[in-house]
């Protein structure tokens, strides 16, 4: 009886841990644009973008909007199946404004519901996003609103396509091998698969993808550090050295979307920012924009190395998110 | 020259490849064709197993690195883990015993290249990037000194990994080389279709095994010449006093190389 008391009781704080930990966020909400213009009466283009920064992958996502908000999407949004681990979703939407709403500015809310997975524990997710909306007078001509295509990322069928003859190719070689009649043509076939997928890939722009790969060191991949994934938060010590800056601070956070390190020490950032108002910060990714990591010395032997937290007044970068909040701390010139 | 002598020539180079960021050039578009960690400072050229794992987190159909992959396999096979990988060169010069285990044991380098792939899958990670001794070396250690590191878990993790395959290389030679290296895994699928090739005259042969006390892989080459193990290193034609062995560029599946 009193093992399974134990039993139970540590059953139960591990379920109670599980969901303490699983019931934090793992998707991070933006809106453009900031303020949406709407003419009274009229359409226009919004979207919201999803990043899913934990290793877990957000399913069925879909967004909620409110009844009677006055401005309301033109169509039923289509929900998102899923957001893989590290990797972003879009959801365009054209919005109408109701012919009797005021001229202003007015929020409307939403709500981005999805749910994650860690292992058997499973958890549906409440995100409330507020839409800044302004609402002007209708003009004359109202501009014409579509939706973009979606970017053309990838071309699947025909990639696999490829592969699947490279692999006939490939076990072609391998039957012609066994026979032994003519190897000239086995050593034929797998230079001409070698070419050809060297051709795909640097069409697709692969070999730039690799380049990218090597160029960019994340602290977490190699093992130089372990990724931190939990939701960042701020010591009391370090809330009470943060309140007692005086200076204005400007960091630039250098990030990759693939770093796992990387959402800790961005939230980590815009909560010491949200803390002492004379922090700000901006992010930078290093895929996108990797002259600004150049400009800044965010580099070790000629590795542009993420995360990084630079401090522009002083150059002064911060690699990593071990410590980070003391080591940012220490940047700042309050650590204890 | 000797074979042993230009091996050691090219294996120098391809340490010298390996290392030719310290002429300022930066990160370039090539896959190195053994295991060399694209973190080392001085590498300018992507490592296939890291790019291999991010790849697999990305979704990305790997037609580039299959392309490169396929064509290193043409050239030499395993040629590349005998003459050029810098972590084979660190194996072959702590080569000390040539121990002959049961060949079937070097099955272990493909669950290594299938956990490899397996947990890349799993994690969304560079998983054996984690492990990678040839990391441990070249990014673990050089970023501690750049003050990019520190002394941390998995810095002792990746320590344990160096100090274990090490003193594997020292027991068993080529131990690296020969049970767990995933890139030795992928090349030694194309072993014995590669153009450098180790041709066997059975007419020369007396089956002396003097080859086999040689190889540093634990294999026989009189007996099995196109053995996935082999890294074409070119030690059993050297040993061979009757050159029956020897070592070559050639068009695969000759027929006297057959016996």
């Amino acid at each position: 009886m009193k093992t399974r008391a134990i039993l139970l009781l540590l059953l139960f704080i591990l379920v109670a841990s599980g969901s303490a930990h699983a019931q934090e966020s793992i998707l991070d909400l933006s809106v453009s644009p900031d303020l949406l213009q709407v003419a009274v009466g009229g359409r226009a283009l919004l979207a919201i973008e999803i990043e899913n920064r934990s290793t877990h992958e957000a399913d069925d996502v879909e967004v909620i909007w409110a009844s009677g908000a006055g401005v309301v999407p033109e169509e039923p949004l289509e929900p998102i199946d899923s957001i893989a681990a590290f990797s972003d979703g879009l959801v365009h939407a054209i919005v109408v404004a109701d012919p009797d709403l005021e001229a202003g500015i007015m929020s409307v809310p939403i709500e981005i519901i999805y749910t994650y997975c860690i292992g058997e524990l499973c958890f549906q997710i409440v995100e409330p996003l507020e839409l800044m909306i302004e609402i002007v007078e209708a003009a004359a001509e109202q501009p014409d609103v579509v939706v973009p295509p979606p970017d053309a990322e990838s071309n699947l069928p025909w990639q696999a396509g490829s592969g699947g003859l490279a692999l006939v190719l490939l076990l072609a070689a391998g039957i012609l091998r066994r026979t032994r009649r003519a190897p000239w043509l086995v050593a034929l076939l797998i230079a001409v698969v070698a070419v050809g997928a060297i051709t795909i890939g640097v069409l697709d722009g692969q070999h730039e993808q690799a380049q990218g790969i090597g160029a960019v060191l994340c602290t977490s991949c190699v093992g130089l550090e372990i990724a931190r994934t939990e939701e960042p938060a701020l010591s009391s010590e370090g809330i009470e050295a943060l309140e007692g800056i005086t200076e204005e601070i400007e960091l630039i956070v250098f990030s990759a979307p693939w770093c796992h390190a990387c959402p800790y020490a961005k939230g980590l950032v815009a909560l010491m920012a949200e803390t002492c108002d004379r922090i700000t910060y901006m992010v930078s990714n290093v895929d996108e924009e990797p002259e600004l990591a150049e400009l800044h010395g965010v580099i070790r032997a000629n590795r542009t190395v993420v995360p990084a937290v630079l401090r522009v007044d002083t150059g002064e970068v911060v690699f990593g998110v071990e410590d980070l909040e003391v080591r940012l701390l220490e940047m700042f010139g309050r650590a204890e | 020259m000797t074979l042993g002598r230009w091996r050691r020539l090219v294996q120098g180079s391809g340490i010298l490849f390996g290392l030719f960021g310290m002429t300022g050039i930066g990160m370039t578009h090539i896959i190195f064709p053994g295991l060399h960690c694209y973190a080392c400072p001085l590498a300018v050229t992507v490592c296939p197993i890291g790019l291999m794992q991010n790849l697999v987190v990305f979704g990305t159909p790997p037609f580039f690195w299959l392309g490169a992959i396929v064509a290193y396999g043409l050239v030499a096979g395993r040629g590349f883990c005998g003459w050029f990988c810098p972590f084979g060169t660190l194996n072959d010069l702590l080569s000390f015993r040539k121990a002959r285990i049961r060949s079937s044991f070097s099955l272990s380098k493909y669950v290594v290249l299938a956990g490899t792939l397996v947990g890349a899958w799993a994690f969304a990670d560079t998983v054996f990037c984690k492990f990678c001794p040839a990391a441990s070396i070249e990014a673990s250690l050089p970023y501690l000194f750049l003050g990019v590191a520190d002394v941390n878990e998995p810095f002792l993790i990746h320590m344990a990994t160096l100090g274990a395959a090490l003193l594997g290389m020292v027991l068993i030679s080529r131990f690296w080389c020969r049970y767990l290296c995933p890139m030795g895994a992928v090349l030694s699928l194309f072993n014995r279709v590669s153009l450098l090739r180790l041709r066997l005259d059975t007419d020369r042969c007396t089956e002396c095994s003097a080859c086999a006390t040689a190889c540093p892989m634990g294999i026989d080459p009189h007996k099995e010449h196109d053995n996935h193990n082999c890294i074409k290193c070119g030690a059993c034609a050297e040993a061979c006093k009757f050159s029956a062995l020897s070592l070559g560029f050639g068009l695969p599946g000759r027929k006297k190389d057959s016996r």
